[in-house]
């Protein structure tokens, strides 16, 4: 049997992509070898390696809950090298992966409470498999009701639309509030930050894990309002993002103090974050 | 452990014996540089080599390696692993050098597993050599590294006057000292003391004390203080000190492409370079080059021994007497001591 | 050398007290024959600064991260180009910089003092004797004459007493140059190589390259905000960058050949890029050649431009049209 190589990426082919908004593409792969595909396991909050070779490699949460077998996810925002050259695949095309790493969300630990996601934008990537995953029906009856507030700056820029406004606000216990920057024709929902809407919405700290992920500032200004509504930063869950070349903690370089990102991450309890020097 | 004397005028013939079934890498001088490379004959090489300029982790983790090719024609995709299984003997290492591959492994070999770095070290064999004379800049003793130590090498030599004391240290070594059985004498008594005193004057050249496993707690308190953005003032944001440091071992990782087809190369980079953690949106984690000083000493002194147990340096002195604006790293170490007492 | 350093000291106290951020000179290093670049930022630190004859570093580059400050710099003469050639790029304002000249006697070529002393010894003292260097090892002294033993820049220094400065410290130094020396005289022998030679000559040295960038780093000419060869550009060509980190031998040419030309006209000959080189690849080599060629083909640049190269007369070479 081959020694594993963990730098080598699995040959996976695109099958799907889905057009989120003007530049977050949701891209669905699977592995071209059956058996890698079957043995795929990752847990809601891991990331894998996406490579589009003769352009480079890039970490990218996985947006898929781990429930579904037959294909992996990955949203991704068109921003640079790598990302502009994935945009720029067709269905059938071939890419890279290896993975899965890093850490995950304690769902676990959140067994037996309720669940509060805080979404903004393309922020709302890493927090949809938690939230699927908890759906299925396999692992519904072991977690309380579901939470998701989640806002973009406009309808547009709002990803996972069909689950948003139809699957989940549908499921049982879960409830969903959106809200957009500013005020758009054809929207009659609500107007605002999320942060202010977080405020708004004031939901209890009661028995209640938080997971919360988006741009720096808006992740900053909503626990500010979590604090103020009684949370405490052990319950409150966020994931970091750093440039990642290894994925393996080889490279040195996602490193907060003396975390890597890529091992001992991308998700971090707020507690956790507070050890940690600020340079992130 | 086997102990036995080799002559000096012998050791060149060991190496050639070596060098039968064996790539040997060895210090060589060229244009008055002393570097570690593949040799062809054992005239190229330097027998009692000083400090190298570049460090020997340039054989098992390459500046500039090709970790797959790849090839992208009609619309497939096709891989094909580059790794180098080639047995080799990796001769003349200082015990400064010996304990940077075990930070190295400890780094590397950790699950998973790089294959790259793992076959070559698999298939070297290391021949230690211990030092004759501190140089102003070392200070490996502060790590609890013995100049005259072999622990990590598979034989390990000593120069004792007119001989090599030849210590066999692991089954790979026996396996090497069965090649010079001809070339080597039984050892006579006394050379434990010599090796000794060797050591301690060695020792004693060496400046700087520090209590091993202390100092990582005593960073974590100067992390926010000023010294670090003083002390990034004269810093010129250059890797010398990265490269030529035997245990830094960022990289970088780098498609170059040729029509269809090209290789993904693994290369060197440096932490203190500015676009190290430069994201695609522009934001950098450590946009100050005092931020990006004070990450590499804490790696170096705190984080490394946080993760894996062992100080990430080795007090070899390289980065001291090659930096150009002379940032010294003992002088980091005795302030911080300085700070937190 | 001590007149020098009390000179130095009052004038650096007297310029914090004013309010300046930093005074920019050197101090002593923590190695042998060496000193190293240190910011006073107050009056009390004045006391580390010293001037010797082991103060190498060109100091002025470290201006360009003080835009808005006001500071002082000590420059030698081969430091001194810098500054106007950075003021003229708009990158510094010269009223918020006081100059600091120092009359030099010349600067120790460190390596090949040290490749001088015996293997092993121990540096005990350093002495530095006017015309001589004497270092003290276990092995006794050994004697260094300053004019055999000072760096190849100062032995065709003509400028070794630096103009248009704002304070200049003591009187004026006597030459140092070696008038027989032909400064281009290493450009030319490379220059009467054969085609092959000369890629057997630059192979063997930009092979040894580690693209550490220290050479651009120090360099006061490289004084862009962001390097070439630190673009990545998004959307053009898929972010094809002009150079990765790979060490290839293509790309090191890639590397040296494009930064000479970059700095082409504007080098100050201050050398530092070759000092600062862990490999030993003598790379004023390629910066004085294109000194040479340039001097050849366009003169020198009138006292106010920007540099010859960036003039333009009807008068230039023009082989094409």
């Amino acid at each position: 049997m081959k020694t594993q190589n963990p730098l080598l990426p699995k040959i996976a082919t695109v099958i799907d992509i889905i057009r989120e908004t003007g530049d977050v593409k949701t891209f669905r792969v699977i592995l071209d070898d059956p058996d890698e595909m079957a043995a795929w396991k990752h847990e809601p909050g891991q990331t894998a390696m996406v490579s589009v070779f003769g352009v480079g490699e890039a970490m990218f949460c996985l947006a898929s809950t781990p429930t579904c077998r037959d294909w992996l996810e990955f949203s991704i925002r068109r921003a640079g090298k790598v990302t502009s050259a994935l945009h720029q695949l067709e269905p059938g095309a071939k890419i890279g992966v290896r993975g899965p790493y890093g850490n995950h969300f304690p769902y676990r630990e959140m067994r037996g409470k309720d669940l509060l996601v805080i979404g903004g934008g393309i922020g709302l990537a890493p927090l949809r498999p938690l939230v699927n995953f908890i759906l299925a029906p396999e692992n519904r009856k072991d977690y309380g009701k579901i939470e998701v507030i989640y806002g973009a700056r406009s309808y547009g820029d709002l990803c996972y639309k069909e689950e948003v406004f139809r699957t989940w606000p549908e499921a049982e216990g879960v409830t969903v509030w959106t809200t957009i920057d500013a005020p758009e024709e054809g929207w009659d929902g609500h107007v605002g930050f999320v942060p202010a809407y977080v405020e708004e919405v004031s939901p209890s700290p009661e028995n209640k894990f938080v997971a919360i992920c988006g741009p720096p500032i808006m992740i900053k200004f909503t626990v500010k309002g979590l604090s103020k509504l009684g949370f405490k930063e052990e319950q409150v869950y966020t994931t970091l993002e750093m440039r990642m070349k290894c994925g393996i903690g080889k490279c040195g370089r996602c490193n907060v103090g003396a975390r890597f990102v890529c091992r001992d991450g991308p998700v971090f309890s707020l507690s956790e974050l507070q050890e940690l020097p600020q340079e992130y | 452990m086997e102990s036995k004397l080799l002559k000096k005028d012998k050791l060149p013939s060991f190496l050639e014996r070596l060098m039968e079934s064996s790539l040997l890498v060895a210090p060589v001088r060229e244009d008055g540089l002393l570097i570690y490379r593949p040799v062809s004959s054992v005239s190229e090489i330097e027998l009692n080599p000083g400090r190298s300029v570049l460090p020997p982790k340039d054989w098992f983790f390459q500046q500039t390696e090709a970790i797959c090719r790849y090839n992208t024609a009609g619309g497939q995709l096709l891989l094909e692993e580059l790794v180098t299984e080639k047995n080799a003997v990796l001769y003349g290492l200082h015990p400064c050098d010996i304990r940077s591959l075990a930070v190295l492994d400890a780094v590397f070999l950790a699950e998973p597993a790089d294959r790259y770095y793992a076959a070559r070290r698999k298939n070297t064999a290391l021949i230690g050599m211990s030092c004759t004379a501190g140089r102003p800049e070392c200070f490996c003793t502060a790590f609890g590294i013995s100049p005259v130590g072999g622990e990590g090498a598979d034989i390990h030599l000593t120069d004792i006057g007119a001989a090599y004391l030849v210590e066999v240290l692991t089954p790979k070594g026996k396996e090497l000292a069965a090649k010079y059985q001809e070339f080597s004498e039984e050892k006579v008594a006394g050379l434990e003391e010599v090796k000794k005193a060797r050591k301690e004057a060695i020792a004693a050249q060496c400046s700087v004390g520090v209590d091993q496993g202390v100092l990582p707690a005593k960073m974590a308190g100067v992390f926010d203080h000023p010294y670090w953005e003083e002390l990034s003032r004269r810093c010129l944001g250059c890797g010398i000190c990265t490269y030529v440091c035997p245990t830094c071992h960022c990289f970088d990782i780098t498609d170059v492409n040729s029509g269809s087809e090209g290789e993904r190369l693994r290369c060197w980079d440096s932490c203190l370079f500015r676009d190290y953690t430069l994201h695609t949106s522009g934001h950098n984690p450590r946009h100050e080059l005092y931020q990006r000083l004070r990450n590499r000493f804490f790696h170096k002194i705190k984080y490394n021994y946080d993760r894996y147990g062992i100080e990430g340096c080795v007090g070899c002195g390289r980065c001291v007497a090659l930096c150009p604006v002379n940032i010294d790293i003992r002088e980091v170490i005795a302030t911080v001591r300085g700070l937190s007492e | 050398m001590k007149e020098i350093t009390e000179i130095l000291r009052r004038e650096a106290a007297r310029l914090l007290k004013e309010g300046i951020e930093f005074f920019i000179g050197y101090a002593a290093g923590s190695i042998p024959v060496s000193a190293r670049p240190f910011f006073a930022a107050r009056p009390e630190e004045v006391d580390d600064l010293v001037f010797n004859t082991f103060c190498v570093h060109n100091l002025v580059k470290y201006l360009i991260r003080y835009p808005n400050k006001r500071v002082a710099v000590v420059v030698k003469g081969c430091d001194n180009g810098a500054v106007s050639r950075l003021v003229q790029e708009r990158h510094l304002d010269r009223t918020k910089i006081t100059v600091v000249g120092v009359p030099c006697g010349g600067m120790i070529d460190r390596n090949r003092v040290l490749a001088e002393l015996p293997p092993a010894a121990r540096i005990e003292a350093v002495e530095d004797r006017q015309n001589a260097l004497v270092i003290r090892t276990g092995q006794g002294e050994h004697v260094f004459e300053k004019k055999l033993y000072v760096m190849a820049k100062c032995q065709v220094c003509a400028k070794n007493n630096p103009a248009s400065v704002d304070i200049m410290l003591g009187k004026e130094a006597p030459p140092v140059a070696d008038p027989e020396r032909d400064p281009f005289k290493e450009v030319k022998e490379i220059e009467a190589l054969e085609a092959a030679g000369k890629a057997a000559y630059w192979e063997r040295l930009i092979r040894r390259c580690l693209r550490c960038y220290a050479c651009r780093q120090v360099c006061p000419a490289c004084s862009c905000t962001e390097c070439s060869f630190e673009q990545a550009v998004p959307g053009w060509q898929q972010g094809a960058m002009w150079l990765t980190k790979a060490k290839t031998l293509p790309d090191n040419f890639h590397y040296h050949l494009i930064r000479a030309f970059h700095v082409a006209g504007r080098c100050a000959g201050c050398a530092e890029c070759e000092r600062v080189c862990p490999v030993g690849i003598p790379l004023m080599l390629l910066n004085n050649k294109l000194t040479k060629d340039i001097k050849e083909l366009f003169g020198e640049a009138p006292a106010d431009a920007c540099g010859v190269l960036c003039t333009y007369s009807p008068a230039d070479p023009d082989e094409f049209a």
